[in-house]
C-alpha cells in the first residue's frame, strides 16, 4: 500500500512529545514547583525548559553522527550480542514498568475523585486493554491516534480564560525562588524535572523519519509547546493559589478545574480529568513502544502481536505492585528520575560507541 | 481478542455497583452547619444538615450533638434513608461562639474531601444555626436555597468579597492577607446579610458592620459594581444624604520605605481610592448642573468615604487583622528573608495608614436639582 | 478469521470458472460462435427470439424484453429484411455491427441487450438494448434545499450520461470492470486523467478485479467487498446519490465507481470527515454552509455523546448537576424502577425501534408510527413512572442530531457506537465514556482507504484541507484539491480575489 512511503511529519512528532510528556506528574506540577523551586518558579521551570532541548540536542547530535541509524544498529555496530542484549532486556523491563506505574498512579489517582471502592485492578485492566489495542499498531496509526487525543487533551487549555476573575498577579510575589521546603537541592529541582520526562523515546523514532520529516525541529517545537503548556499550569495555579496553599495542594491542577461552574455543569474536574487519560494513555504505549523494539530486536522471529500481548500483560502485572497512591506516586518518581539518568547518559554512551566504530572502520581501512 | 474483552466488561460492571452513586437513591447534603455544643459539654459540637427533599420546598434537617463533624455523620448516616454525600454542600455555616474558637478543624476536613466542591460558601451565623435551616422562610424553597440565592444576589448587586471555600482558605494560607466570612442574621421574618466576619487565621475576631460592608469592599480590592450610601454629606453648609450607585472603584496603595520595618520603624501606608459612580439619590438644595456644585459634592463624599475607612482600619488595627491585604503589598516590596522576619500583624496595627479617596460623579440621573 | 476461511473456501470453489470468463482465448474449433452452440445455451429461455431471413438466410437471435424495438427496426428488420445475401455481408462488414469469434462473448452480448447475428458461419453482434427502469428523479435519501435536484438511477447507462453532461472534459475517463461471477455486473470507475493520483485508479482497479462473488446488487454491498477494513462499523467509501456530489468528488480527484443496478454512487479514497458534508455547504454563502458543517459536528458528538453522558452524571457524577437542576432531575428519576443504565438501553432501543419501524412502512402508515411513538410512548412512559423526562429528552436529542449528519450509513454507524459508549458510562461513568471514545479514536486510526488515512485532515494534518472540512472556507480560500487524492495538479481554483 502507500503507507510504505509514508513518512513522519514534523507536526506529529510535536504533538507526539507533547502527549509523551504530559502525564500524571503534571497534576502537581506546581506543588512541586512551589515546594522545590519556591516563589515565581516559573522562571525556574523555564530554565528547567532549555535544560530539556539541550537533552534533545544531545539526542540530535547522536542523530547526525549516526547519519540516521537506529539504536539497535549504533549499539551492535560496536557491543557483540551477548553484551547487548542483556542491556536491552534491562531497558525493556525498566520501561515497561514506568508505563505501568504511570497507568497505575494515574487510576489512583482518579479514584481519589471517584470509584473510590471499586478495585483499582478492574480499571486498570480497561486501560491496559486500551494499551494493547493501540500498540498493536503501527507507529503511524498510533500517531494518527496521538494526533486526535492530542485535541481532546489540548482543548482542557481553552478552560484557562475561567479563571481570570479570581487571579491575581500579586499572589506571585516579587522574591525569586524563596520559600522552599528545605532550601534548593538538585532533588528538589530533579523532582520538578520530571515532568519533562518522555522526549527521550525519540530515539526508537529514528528508524521512521528521514530527512524530510524533520525530526528535531518537530521535537523542539513539542517541547515548546509542552513547556508553554506548564508554564500556563504554573501560572494560573501561582495567581489562583496563594502560595503557601500551593505547596499543601495535593494536586493544584485539578483543584483549580473544581472552581469552573458552567450554567448547564458544574464541578467540571469530574469531566475534564478523565480527559487526562489519553494523554497517560501514549505516555505508557510510547514507553511500551521503546520496550517493544528492544524486544523486536532480540526476537526478530516473533508471531505478530505476541510481542504486544506480552509487554501488555507485563504491565497489569507490574501494576499489582503499587497498591497505595503514595506507592504509586513514589514508583513513578524513583522510576523517573532513573530516566532521566538515562535520558542523559544514553546519547552520550551511543556517541561513544559512534566515535568507536568511526575510529574501528578507520584502522580496518589502514 | 473479543471474548477477553467480554470478559473484561463483565467483571468491571460488577466492580463498578460499589461506587454507583444513583441520582435518587442519593441524599445530597446542602448545607451544613457546625456550632457549640452549648455551655454544659463544651467540647462538643454541634452539627446540623439540610437535605433538600425533591418536592423542593421542603427539607430534611437532622441535629446532632457530637465529638467530631465525622461522627456527626455517622447519627446521620444512621437516620437517613438515602446514602447521605457531599458533593452538593453549597454553604458551610458555622455559629458565632464556634467561629470565635476558630474554625479550621471542621475547614480542613471538608477541604480535604475531594467531592465538597469550593464554591461552598463560608457563613458565620448569627443565631441558632439549628433553627435557621429548620424555618420556613416566606422567600420559599428551603433554608438552604434562600441562603444560596441571597448570597448570589447580594454578590451580583454589589462587588464586596463574599468568602467561598477556596478564597477562605487562600487567604488563610496567604501570610499578607486574612479571610473573611459573610455574616448571616436571623430576623423574625428572615435571614439578613449583617455585614463582614474578619478572621485572623481561622479565629473571628471582628465584625463590620453592614452599612460599612460596601467601605470594606472598596478596602479590600477594586470593585466592579455596587452602590454607596452616604448619610451625611457636607456640601457648603448643608449637610445631606447621597447615594451613589452603580459605582466602580480603584484601588492603590502605596507605602514609605520598607528598610527599617524589620527594626521596628513604623509603616506609612497610603491607600488611594479611585471611586466612580452615578448620583441617583440627592436631596441638596444646589442645582447640580455646574461643574463647581458637583466639585464640592464629590470632595464632601471623599471626606467622607475617607472617615468611613479610617474607622475600618483602626478597627482592623486594633484587632490586628489585616482583611485588606496590605501585607500582600509589603511583603512583594521586601526581600523575602526579611518578610519572614518581620511580625507583619504587629507591624501593621502600629502602622500609620490613611485613606485617600477620590469620588468622581459620573453622571446625576435625570433631574439637575431637587 | 471466519472471513478469511470463507474468501479462501469461495475462491478454490469459483477457480475454474473465472478462468473461462475472465479472458477471451484465441477462438479454437471448440469454442467458434455459433448458432447451433448459441441456442443450445440459451435454450429453455422463453424470451429468447430466433428470427430469420429467408432472403438472405440470416439468423438473428436477442432476448425479446432487453432490446428496444425501434433499434430493432431500424438496425435489423429494415436494413436486412430485403437484402441480398451480398448486401447484407456487406452492411455486417461495417459498424456498428461487429464481429464476433467467441461462442462466450457472443452469448455474454446477447445476455446484455445486444441482438446475434448469424450469416453465413460468421456471428456478429449489434447494440439495440433499451433501458428500462425509472426515469431520473431526486434522490430520496440525501435531499437538498437549493442546488439541483437530479439523482441517479439504477441504470448505469444514464448514470454515466448525466455524469458526462456535468464534466464535459475529454480527461474524463471511464474504466468498465465486469464483476459477480454469474450476475456479471458492471462497475464503471471514472476519474480525471491528469487530476486523479493513477496510483490509486490502479489498486482499486486490482481490488475490484479481485473481488470473486456470484453476484453484486448495490453499491453500498460492492464497497465491503472492496475495502480494507471489513470488520469496521465505519463505511469507508463514501456512496452518493447525487450526481453533483459525484462530479464535485472526480473534480477534486477522487475516483468514482458506477455499480449497475444501484442508484448509488461510491468515491474513493474518503476521509471520516467527508460523511459530514453536503452539497448543500457549497450552495449556500460561506458562512453558512460553516455554521452548517459546525452544526453538524455538534451534532455528532450529541449523537455520540449525549444519552452517555446522561447515563454517567445520575450513575456516578451527581457533583456535576447544577443545584437548581438537581432537583428536578431527582423528581423525575425518583418514579422511575430501573437505574439509569438500563432506562436508557430500554428507550434508546425503543427508538431505534420506532426509526426502523418508520423506514420499513410505507410513507403513510410511517405517520401513524410517529404518532404513536412520539406521542403515546414518549409521554405515557413518562406518566407511568417509566423513565424520566430528562432521558427522554437526551434520548430524542441524540436520535434527531444523528439526522443531521448527511451520510445515513455512517448515522447508523455512529447510532450503534452509542450503545457501546452508554454501557461504557454506565459502567465508569465519565472515565469509561472518555475511554469509549478513545476506543473509538484508536480504531478510527487504524482504518485506511486506498492506503490513505481515514482521519484526514487532522492526522496527518493539512492546515488547507481543515479549511474545508470543519469549515466551509469562503471559495477564494479554496485553492487546492484534498491533499488525500494525492493530485499531481492541486490548483483548483486560480482567481485572485
Amino acid at each position: 500500500m502507500a503507507k510504505a512511503n509514508e513518512k513522519l511529519n514534523r507536526i506529529h512528532i510535536a504533538l507526539l512529545i507533547y502527549m509523551i510528556e504530559l502525564d500524571v506528574t503534571v497534576f502537581a506540577l506546581p506543588r512541586l514547583v512551589a515546594k522545590n523551586i519556591g516563589t515565581n518558579g516559573w522562571v525556574g521551570l523555564l530554565a528547567l525548559t532549555c535544560v530539556a532541548c539541550f537533552n534533545i540536542w544531545l539526542f540530535q547530535i547522536v542523530y547526525r553522527m549516526g547519519k540516521g541509524q537506529s539504536f539497535f544498529q549504533i549499539v551492535e555496530a560496536v557491543v557483540p550480542k551477548w553484551c547487548a542484549y542483556p542491556f536491552y532486556l534491562v531497558l525493556t523491563v525498566f520501561w515497561i514498568a514506568i508505563g505501568s506505574f504511570i497507568g497505575k498512579d494515574f487510576i489512583l489517582i482518579f479514584q481519589t475523585l471517584t470509584f473510590q471502592s471499586s478495585s483499582s485492578m478492574m480499571i486498570f485492566s480497561l486501560y491496559c486493554l486500551m494499551v494493547y489495542v493501540l500498540l498493536v499498531k503501527d507507529i503511524y496509526s498510533i500517531l494518527k491516534a496521538v494526533t486526535l487525543f492530542f485535541l481532546m487533551t489540548a482543548s482542557v487549555n481553552l478552560l484557562a480564560p475561567f479563571f481570570f476573575q479570581d487571579w491575581k498577579l500579586i499572589r506571585f510575589t516579587t522574591s525569586l525562588f524563596q520559600g522552599t521546603e528545605g532550601g534548593h537541592t538538585l532533588h528538589g529541582w530533579t523532582e520538578v524535572y520530571t515532568v519533562f520526562v518522555g522526549y527521550e523515546l525519540c530515539l526508537f523514532l529514528f528508524p521512521y523519519v528521514d530527512k524530510k520529516s524533520k525530526l528535531f525541529q518537530g521535537m523542539y517545537t513539542g517541547q515548546l509547546l509542552i513547556g508553554l503548556v506548564q508554564q500556563l499550569a504554573v501560572w494560573v495555579s501561582f495567581g489562583f493559589f496563594s502560595f503557601p496553599e500551593l505547596k499543601v495542594l495535593a494536586y493544584p491542577v485539578i483543584h483549580t478545574l473544581e472552581y469552573i461552574e458552567f450554567p448547564f455543569i458544574n464541578r467540571v474536574e469530574n469531566l475534564v480529568f478523565p480527559f487526562f487519560l489519553f494523554s497517560n494513555l501514549v505516555s505508557t504505549v510510547l514507553f511500551a513502544f521503546a520496550g517493544l523494539s528492544c524486544l523486536k530486536q532480540m526476537f526478530p522471529q516473533a508471531r505478530p502481536k505476541l510481542l504486544e500481548l506480552f509487554i501488555v500483560i507485563a504491565i497489569f502485572g507490574l501494576g499489582y505492585i503499587p497498591k497505595l497512591l503514595r506507592e504509586a506516586e513514589a514508583l513513578v518518581f524513583h522510576s523517573f528520575f532513573v530516566e532521566i539518568g538515562v535520558a542523559f547518559v544514553l546519547p552520550l554512551l551511543l556517541m561513544v560507541l559512534l566515535q568507536i566504530g568511526k575510529l574501528r572502520k578507520k584502522g580496518v581501512k589502514a | 481478542m473479543k471474548a477477553a474483552a467480554c470478559w473484561l466488561l463483565m467483571l468491571v460492571c460488577l466492580a463498578g455497583c460499589t461506587d454507583q452513586r444513583v441520582l435518587e437513591k442519593m441524599g445530597f447534603i446542602r448545607t451544613i452547619s457546625f456550632d457549640v455544643a452549648g455551655q454544659d459539654n463544651a467540647n462538643m459540637l454541634k452539627v446540623t444538615i439540610s437535605i433538600p427533599k425533591s418536592s423542593q420546598n421542603e427539607s430534611i434537617v437532622y441535629t446532632t450533638v457530637a465529638h467530631s463533624s465525622k461522627q456527626a455523620r455517622a447519627v446521620f448516616d444512621r437516620q437517613n434513608d438515602r446514602r447521605l454525600v457531599n458533593g452538593q454542600i453549597r454553604q458551610i455555616l458555622f455559629g458565632e461562639a464556634l467561629a470565635k474558637q476558630g474554625i479550621w478543624k471542621h475547614l480542613d476536613a471538608t477541604m480535604r474531601d475531594p467531592s465538597v466542591g469550593i464554591h461552598a460558601h463560608v457563613v458565620v451565623a448569627e443565631g441558632d444555626t439549628e433553627k435557621m435551616l429548620s424555618r420556613k422562610y416566606p422567600q420559599g424553597g428551603t433554608a438552604g436555597e434562600y441562603i444560596d440565592n441571597l448570597l448570589r444576589a447580594e454578590s451580583a448587586t454589589r462587588d464586596i468579597p463574599h468568602a467561598n471555600l477556596h478564597t477562605f482558605i487562600r487567604d488563610y494560607y496567604d501570610d499578607g492577607i486574612e479571610p473573611v466570612a459573610t455574616i448571616l442574621k436571623e430576623t423574625p421574618s428572615s435571614l439578613l446579610i449583617d455585614g463582614v466576619a474578619l478572621f485572623k487565621k481561622d479565629k473571628y475576631v471582628a465584625r463590620v458592620p453592614a452599612a460599612d460592608k460596601m467601605y470594606f469592599g472598596l478596602l479590600r480590592d477594586s470593585v466592579d459594581t455596587g452602590e454607596l450610601n452616604m448619610d451625611d454629606i457636607r456640601m457648603g453648609k448643608e449637610s445631606l444624604p447621597v447615594s451613589l450607585s452603580y459605582i466602580h472603584s480603584r484601588r492603590k496603595i502605596r507605602f514609605s520605605s520598607v528598610k527599617g520595618l524589620t527594626a521596628g520603624t513604623p509603616l506609612k501606608v497610603t491607600i488611594h481610592l479611585r471611586i466612580r459612580g452615578s448620583l441617583l439619590e440627592f436631596y441638596g438644595g444646589e442645582a447640580l448642573d455646574n461643574a463647581a456644585n458637583q466639585k464640592k459634592l464629590e470632595a464632601g463624599m471623599s471626606r467622607y468615604v475617607e472617615e468611613k475607612c479610617n474607622a475600618l482600619i483602626a478597627l482592623m488595627q486594633q484587632n490586628k487583622t489585616d482583611s485588606i491585604g496590605i501585607g500582600q503589598h509589603v511583603r512583594n516590596a521586601m526581600k523575602y528573608a526579611s518578610w519572614r522576619q518581620l511580625e507583619w500583624d504587629d507591624t501593621f496595627s502600629k502602622a500609620d495608614i490613611t485613606v485617600r479617596a477620590d469620588v468622581k460623579i459620573k453622571d446625576i440621573g435625570k433631574l439637575t436639582r431637587s | 478469521m471466519k472471513f478469511r476461511i470463507a474468501k479462501m473456501l469461495l475462491r478454490l470453489l469459483a477457480a475454474p470458472q473465472s478462468q473461462a470468463t475472465s479472458s477471451a482465448p484465441p477462438s479454437s474449433p471448440d469454442d467458434r460462435a455459433t448458432l447451433e452452440r448459441t441456442l443450445h445455451e440459451l435454450n429453455d429461455c422463453m424470451d429468447l427470439v430466433h428470427r430469420k431471413f429467408p432472403s438472405n438466410g440470416m439468423d438473428v437471435v436477442y432476448f425479446a424484453y432487453l432490446v428496444g424495438n425501434d433499434d430493432l427496426y431500424r438496425d435489423i428488420i429494415q436494413p436486412f429484411s430485403n437484402a441480398t445475401v451480398q448486401e447484407a455481408a456487406a452492411r455486417l462488414a461495417c459498424l456498428p455491427y461487429t464481429e464476433v469469434q467467441n461462442s462466450n462473448v457472443c452469448i455474454d452480448g446477447i445476455l446484455e441487450g445486444m441482438a446475434a447475428i448469424f450469416l453465413k458461419g460468421k456471428a456478429y453482434l449489434i447494440r439495440i438494448d433499451e433501458a428500462e427502469g425509472r426515469s431520473i428523479a431526486q434522490s430520496e435519501t440525501e435531499t437538498v434545499i437549493s442546488g439541483p435536484h437530479d439523482g441517479f438511477v439504477e441504470n448505469l447507462e444514464q448514470n454515466l450520461s448525466v455524469l458526462r453532461r456535468r464534466i464535459k472534459s475529454s480527461h474524463l475517463k471511464t474504466i468498465e470492470l465486469p464483476v459477480g461471477e454469474i450476475s456479471k455486473t458492471n462497475v464503471v470507475l471514472a476519474y480525471l486523467e491528469g487530476i486523479a493520483n493513477p496510483d490509486f485508479v490502479e489498486a482499486l482497479k486490482e481490488r475490484i478485479k479481485s473481488v470473486e462473488i456470484d453476484s453484486v446488487m448495490d453499491a453500498n454491498m460492492f464497497v465491503q467487498l472492496i475495502d480494507e477494513n471489513p470488520n469496521s462499523v465505519f463505511p469507508q467509501f463514501l456512496t452518493t446519490e447525487r450526481p453533483d456530489a459525484v462530479a464535485s468528488k472526480i473534480l477534486g480527484g477522487r475516483i468514482a465507481g458506477f455499480v449497475d443496478g444501484s442508484p448509488s454512487v461510491f468515491c474513493s479514497p474518503t476521509s471520516f470527515f467527508d460523511f459530514f458534508s453536503s452539497p448543500d455547504d457549497y450552495y449556500q454563502r460561506w458562512l453558512l454552509g460553516t455554521s452548517l458543517r459546525i452544526l453538524r459536528l455538534v451534532g455528532f458528538l450529541i449523537t455520540i455523546c449525549f444519552t452517555a453522558f446522561y447515563v454517567s452524571i445520575t450513575t456516578f457524577h451527581y457533583e456535576m448537576i447544577p443545584h437548581t437542576m438537581l432537583l428536578n432531575l431527582t423528581e423525575s428519576r425518583s418514579r422511575v424502577p430501573f437505574p439509569p443504565l438500563i432506562e436508557a438501553l430500554l428507550m434508546e432501543t425503543t427508538i431505534e425501534l420506532l426509526r426502523e419501524a418508520g423506514a420499513r412502512l410505507p410513507t403513510k402508515i410511517g405517520q401513524t408510527i410517529g404518532i404513536v411513538g412520539g406521542i403515546v410512548i414518549g409521554q405515557a412512559a413518562v406518566q407511568a413512572g417509566f423513565t424520566s423526562n430528562i432521558l427522554i429528552i437526551a434520548v430524542a436529542t441524540s436520535a434527531i442530531a444523528s439526522f443531521v449528519i448527511p451520510s445515513y450509513i455512517m448515522s447508523a454507524s455512529l447510532r450503534l457506537i452509542r450503545f457501546g459508549l452508554i454501557i461504557l458510562a454506565g459502567v465508569l461513568g465519565n472515565l469509561g465514556l472518555l475511554m469509549g471514545i478513545g476506543f473509538v479514536i484508536i480504531h478510527l486510526a487504524g482504518i485506511t482507504n486506498l492506503g490513505t488515512s481515514y482521519l484526514t485532515p487532522l492526522a496527518p494534518f493539512n492546515a488547507g484541507d481543515v479549511l474545508d472540512t470543519f469549515v466551509r472556507g469562503p471559495f477564494w480560500a479554496l485553492r487546492k484539491r484534498p491533499s488525500i487524492v494525492k493530485s499531481s495538479n492541486r490548483t483548483r481554483n486560480k482567481m485572485r480575489r
